[in-house]
């Protein structure tokens, strides 16, 4: 109930906040912007999964020196450590490194980003990256179009590093108006408490402009113009430092737990780095004026110092942290767990029944079953018709399918991956962990077991094919093969029914005539689709992208109805303990129930 | 006599062939009656339904039903020339 109101809450709350503040639309729309950059940085790092960019991440990656000098570098030529942050996160996310390895990534930024200061103060220049963010996301988007797999990657990259300077642009246009009260002078406390209220101020600063540069550059002005002390410019560099890993927290918040021990890596580092620069930076400054006066830094050059300042701390940040950067990773693993995926257990495979081939082989029967009810389950959702109503006979199919119309498309694979693969898995892991020697008769109905299960996972994938059709054209202004689409659901509903009808046949019913009737039916059926396919093409009913459809669905329902078929034979003839061994040979070959249909032909 | 036929429906419970041979023919003779209901059902449904398409559906059940039982015959036979 909570879940449901959640949503529509917050969009209720966000028209709000448009309506009433324009800034806040900016600011919002800039976040949006950054998000969906992120998704398309992982989509397009996720075409290079398994690739050369997962050789080269790898090899620049495998050693914790390496790692952080990948970061620093990349972070010198970026100019830029959230963007470095937000890119090791879509690559933490796409699974193309480890957290270890990006933890050492993200420490090497640290120290890249001080490159900027040195820049600023020494050179007065500004890399601005962010104005090459409107051509990369034109060509970007221009790959994206390519039928090439690998371009199709690189336009996803490159559209969502546009994406996400778009979006930082937005945020920093939203967060303008705030940048005008940022009047350093007015803050101006001397001791301790200036120290806390400068790096306040610097973490807010870089929050709000969205970089730390910006407040470095702010910074040195500051400074230049005497609206700032040296040890109030200090501590600004130090909240600046702390503020920039905002950029790599709104990034993580559509990635994986990954994305997220990262960002909390990324906090933890720089919370760290500023609280060892706060608790020692007379010591700190004492070093700084040692170097400057080792180089040759004027000692009224402000400026440069706090490039010196900078660069200090975050080394010392690397150094002191370093050795924490295992049991880091490991405490993230652990306060940040990945989310708990409910995967089906199975019920019958105990190490009790493991023991013995007959227990054994009674155990994967029934996990057969098991099985078999998750894949009726499937059916049931990829014809969009509810379960207990498919099975009740009672219901007319075609009345069924008036009153649930297919709308929309079910996640099969995430059905399949939660409700299916766990239970094959454990059939096959249980049968390869039997220690005795299958007997030839156990040996015999094992195999057929693990075809039946292997029939399933067939049966699942074409339904996960046909139901892209049956959505498509459900809405088809074309009746004739809207109809013809309704059918194949009449006829996997009447399909279901009766193999269902078979497993909980009588002594009343033989299960043999009723699995031969419907071998029958399924052929008898088969081949009049192909005559009617053929006569509405002739008739010029259906187009020929409706024919093709229509062929290939008809041949897929062919194929998986014969699945069906036979994996109601093997569960509830063949291997059903039930059944008499006369009431399983009785059952007719496919030469003997060819013999039946010709003969029906030729009357 | 006596004596004899005990003898030999010992020497039958002790066989394990023999007693699913046994088994298995009595279970076929059990078959082939309800088998033949089904076909007489059948027919007689036959025989009253007008429908085109019903008439050549139950034909064909007809069909698969009598050659079941064709089956389950030789079936039996064999056995009972094993015997």
């Amino acid at each position: 109930m909570l879940r449901k109101i959640f949503l529509p809450s917050i969009i209720m709350v966000l028209i709000w906040g448009f309506w009433v503040s324009p800034d806040f639309k900016v600011i919002s729309a800039g976040v949006a912007i950054f998000l969906f950059g992120m998704l398309s940085l992982e989509n397009g790092f996720r075409v290079f999964t398994g690739g050369t960019l997962e050789k080269i991440l790898a090899r620049f990656t495998d050693r914790r020196w390496k790692s952080i000098g990948f970061g620093m570098i990349s972070t010198s030529i970026m100019q830029s450590s959230s963007l470095v942050s937000v890119i090791t996160i879509s690559f933490l996310s796409a699974g193309l490194i480890s957290l270890y390895a990006g933890v050492g990534i993200i420490f090497g930024a640290n120290l890249g980003t001080t490159t900027g200061a040195w820049l600023v103060a020494g050179f007065g220049l500004k890399v601005k990256i962010a104005t090459y963010a409107m051509p990369v996301l034109v060509i970007g988007t221009l790959l994206i179009f390519q039928k090439s797999k690998t371009l199709k990657g690189i336009g996803y990259v490159l559209a969502g590093i546009g994406f996400l300077f778009l979006g930082i642009h937005y945020m920093k246009e939203g967060f303008d108006a705030f940048k005008n009260t940022l009047d350093l002078t007015q803050f101006s406390v001397e001791g301790v408490k200036g120290l806390l209220l400068y790096v306040f101020i610097g973490v807010a600063a870089t929050v709000i402009m969205q970089s730390s540069h910006a407040t470095l550059v702010l910074t040195i002005t500051a400074l230049a113009s005497g609206q700032v002390s040296y040890e109030n410019a200090l501590a600004l560099a130090i909240g600046a430092n702390v503020g920039t890993t905002v950029t790599a927290i709104i990034g993580s918040l559509s990635s994986n737990e990954q994305g997220k021990r990262l960002a909390a890596a990324h906090l933890i580092f720089n919370l760290v780095t500023g609280a060892i620069a706060i608790i020692f930076i007379s010591q700190i400054l004492q070093l700084v004026n040692s170097f400057s006066l080792l180089v040759g830094i004027d000692e009224n050059d402000f400026s440069l110092k706090l490039a010196v300042f900078h660069s200090i701390f975050n080394l010392l940040g690397v150094v002191i942290m370093l050795p924490a950067m295992k049991p880091m990773v490991v405490w993230l693993e652990k306060v940040l767990p990945a989310k708990k995926v409910h995967r089906l257990k199975p019920r019958y495979l105990h190490e009790s029944t493991i023991a013995y081939p007959d227990t054994a082989t009674e155990a994967v029967y029934n996990e057969t079953l098991h099985m078999w009810d998750n894949t009726v389950d499937i059916i049931a959702h990829g014809i969009r018709i509810p379960r207990e109503l498919l099975l009740d006979h009672t219901q007319r199919a075609e009345a069924l399918t008036q009153s649930f119309p297919v709308k929309n498309e079910f996640d099969i694979d995430r059905y399949y991956e939660l409700k299916i693969k766990s239970l094959y898995g454990a059939i096959i892991a249980y049968i390869s962990n039997a220690t005795f020697t299958w007997e030839a008769e156990q040996s015999g109905e094992i195999y057929w077991l693990r075809k039946t299960n292997q029939d399933m996972v067939d049966v699942i994938k074409d339904i996960k094919h046909l139901q892209k059709n049956l959505l498509n054209y459900a809405y088809s202004p074309n009746d004739f093969i809207k109809l013809q689409y309704n059918q194949i659901r009449i006829h996997l509903i009447n399909m279901v029914r009766q193999i269902e009808q078979i497993r909980g046949a009588g002594s009343v019913d033989i299960p043999s005539v009723m699995l031969d009737q419907l071998k029958l039916d399924t052929a008898n059926e088969h081949a009049r689709q192909i005559e009617l396919i053929n006569k509405m093409i002739y008739q010029q009913n259906i187009d020929g992208d409706m024919a093709i459809s229509l062929m290939n669905d008809k041949a897929y329902v062919y194929d998986f109805t014969r699945k069906l078929i036979s994996i109601a034979e093997t569960l509830f003839i063949k291997h059903n303990k039930g059944l008499s061994q006369a009431e399983k040979a009785i059952q007719l070959d496919e030469t003997e129930l060819r013999e039946i249909r010709d003969s029906q032909k030729a009357n | 006599m006596k004596h004899k036929k005990l003898l030999q429906r010992l020497s039958e419970f002790f066989d394990m062939d023999a007693r699913a041979r046994a088994q298995n023919k009595e279970d076929i003779n059990e078959l082939l009656s309800r088998l033949k209901q089904k076909e007489v059902d059948l027919k007689l449904k036959l025989e009253i339904t007008t429908d085109e398409e019903e008439r050549n559906e139950m034909v064909q059940k007809i069909d698969l039903v009598h050659r079941q039982r064709k089956k389950g015959v030789a079936m039996l036979k064999e056995l009972m020339s094993d015997d």
